[in-house]
């Protein structure tokens, strides 16, 4: 790219980026043993996920007493029990947290610099929100919203939709389909704010956007995990 | 009153973007992500056909033209992400006899259609096509923020564009024609609804709607209105349903004879808001549909919810079914009203089943389509 649009950034240092072990410090917590990379972070819950949707084929005598007990919770229209059911109940052993939503989308590449979301400080942990509604009876709705503002590095940042894209399809391809994401422009940090905002969360201009070859192509560069990391 | 689900199509892998039932046939077509339009027998919901090879991305509306007077030919209308609108009728001849239920399931292809025109001219995105009331005019809408009204030859494969309309500021997401008048409506990225009607020559912008506070997704006109009356009802991302009706129509009283251009009133609907109806969705609002049958109207959206809403007197609506999570957790993108079929069809020739008259009790379903691939079937009971 010839003329950067913020040619002078200011950089985090890999070191100061919040990690999952900086909440279980090095304790024998089995969540502390997950390497933080994107990719890694998403892979147990991935394995547990297809494991137990073999399970399923066998039938429900294959479920444990545990399993049991959460399908009877919500009641399924026509006595359809499908994937995407069983897929939230795991969730309730391997709950989605604000770390990985942040480690799944600090490490997409800015797209004029050589550095990931998460040393520009772009994305930031403090402005991940995981928000679950329970209903009358006090349970879990199946809908869980995660919403993510983002900061772009200078308040005309033209990128800031293209930024917002690529944080919404990474999100979008890794997240199971019972969350809702939200992208937003932190408040006070784009000129432009409302129309980012609406930009990035109508439906059917990032699903157009998402046919579009070229913006894909550039999207795929930003989306393609640094493996060192 | 209790609403349940009596069938469910697993349609697809992919996204369902709109549904629409023809209008006087028992088909049902599917505009979906993967490029295809699907025609359902609403007599026993299997695949007919798959309308596909032509649109190079997503299909994102689908519409029918009705059948009126010498026009015998099933045509429908799709518009897609790459900019046109596909042109698509059924052989008439080489159709074969609809699957019953012979218990051989179903299979895709029984069917054939012919593409028979490709209607180019948007910029970008195609984001919704429909057939006006009588069949002559079809209006596309587009990312472009331009809505075009388009005539048909008799062999529906020359079209003459009559306007381009760009009076919207953004998108405009959705059109519907009015269901005996010659006006469109037309919903908008701009928060918008305008309405459109021919004043002498000319398509002009009669009337605009202020009032929702983000996108309009969808609109829908009351079917049941009386000679010079028309409602229709809004949703829109601000998470409201409306209903606004027309107050007067102004203008265009004198001089008929002098250009539109020059005349000093013209033409002018005044719309008010009439009602917002209960307030149950969280999140955007994708689709409503304003049956003809019983006037009710039904919502989706994000949220998963179908709501089913009944007006009590004018103005004043209840909600009289809600189903939660009607596509399990996957948002839901289109609900349309349909007169219930025979689910027990005989195993004559399609032309028998669209002679024979609906169920007599006159039932209706309502029709969704969600992120799932899915096409859900709902009845709402009544409760005696």
């Amino acid at each position: 790219m010839s003329e950067p649009i913020n040619a002078n950034p200011k950089v985090l240092s890999l070191d100061d980026l919040p990690t999952r072990e900086e909440i279980f410090g090095n304790s024998s917590s089995i969540k502390a043993t997950f390497p933080h990379s994107a990719l890694d972070g998403a892979f147990p819950t991935m394995s547990l996920y297809e494991s137990y949707s073999s399970l399923l084929l066998l039938g429900e005598d294959g479920l444990s007493d545990d399993d049991i007990e959460m399908k009877v919770a919500p009641e399924l229209s026509s006595g359809e029990s499908d994937v995407s059911d069983d897929q939230s109940d795991i969730e309730e052993h391997e709950p989605i947290d604000e770390q990985e939503i942040y480690d799944l989308i600090s490490t997409i590449s800015d797209p004029e610099h050589p550095l990931t979301l998460g040393q520009l400080a772009v994305v930031n942990k403090p402005d991940i929100y995981i928000v679950s509604t329970k209903d009358a009876n006090g349970r879990h709705q199946k809908i869980s919203r995660v919403i993510v503002e983002i900061t772009p590095t200078i308040t005309h940042c033209s990128l800031a939709t293209l930024i917002g894209l690529g944080i919404r399809v990474r999100l979008e391809r890794c997240l199971p389909p019972r969350f809702r994401i939200e992208i937003r422009v932190k408040q006070g940090t784009h000129q432009s704010e409302s129309q980012v905002n609406k930009q990035l969360n109508d439906k059917e201009r990032v699903a157009a956007a998402c046919e579009n070859q070229q913006l894909l192509g550039v999207l795929s560069g930003m989306l393609a995990t640094f493996l060192y990391l | 009153m209790p609403i349940k689900q009596v069938h469910s199509i697993p349609a697809h892998v992919d996204r369902i973007w709109n549904l629409a039932p023809h209008p006087t046939l028992p088909l049902l077509a599917a505009a979906t992500s993967d490029k295809s339009a699907q025609i359902y027998s609403l007599n026993t919901y299997f695949p007919v056909a798959q309308l596909d090879g032509n649109h190079k991305r997503s299909i994102r509306s689908v519409s029918w033209k009705p059948k009126s007077g010498s026009n015998s030919e099933v045509v429908l209308a799709t518009a897609s992400f790459d900019g046109s609108v596909g042109i698509w009728i059924r052989d008439s001849e080489r159709y074969v006899q609809e699957v019953g239920s012979t218990g051989d399931g179903g299979s895709i292809g029984l069917e054939e259609w012919e593409f028979v025109a490709s209607l180019e001219g948007h910029e970008n995105e195609v984001k919704c096509v429909d057939w006006s009331c009588d069949g002559t005019h079809l209006a596309s809408c587009s990312r472009d923020k331009s809505v075009w009204i388009w005539e048909a030859d008799e062999d529906n494969e020359e079209f003459e564009c009559l306007a381009v309309l760009q009076d919207h500021t953004q998108d405009v997401k959705h059109v519907a024609w009015h269901p005996n008048e010659d006006l469109l409506a037309s919903a908008s990225y701009d928060d918008t609804i305008r309405l459109w009607r021919e004043d002498d020559d000319d398509w002009v912008c009669s009337g605009e709607i202020i009032g929702h506070r983000s996108t309009v997704w969808c609109i829908d006109f009351d079917k049941a209105t009386g000679e010079g009356e028309a409602r229709l009802v809004s949703c829109s991302a601000d998470e409201t349903v409306r209903v606004w009706s027309r107050e007067s129509i102004t203008g265009n009283t004198a001089h008929r004879d002098i250009p539109s251009t020059f005349r000093s009133d013209p033409i002018s609907e005044n719309w008010q808001q009439e009602a917002i109806l209960p307030q149950r969705h969280s999140g955007p609002i994708y689709a409503v549909s304003w049956s003809g049958q019983s006037g009710r109207i039904v919502s989706v959206g994000a949220d998963g919810l179908l709501v089913v809403y009944q007006e009590v007197k004018t103005g004043e609506w209840v909600v009289i079914a809600e189903e939660e999570d009607a596509h399990s957790v996957f948002e839901i993108n289109t609900a349309v009203w349909s007169r219930k079929w025979k689910s027990t069809a005989s195993h004559g020739q399609e032309g028998d089943a669209e002679k024979a008259a609906p169920n007599p009790e006159e039932e209706e379903i309502i029709i969704t389509g969600g992120d799932d691939g899915n096409i859900n079937i709902w009845e709402v009971t009544f409760q005696t």
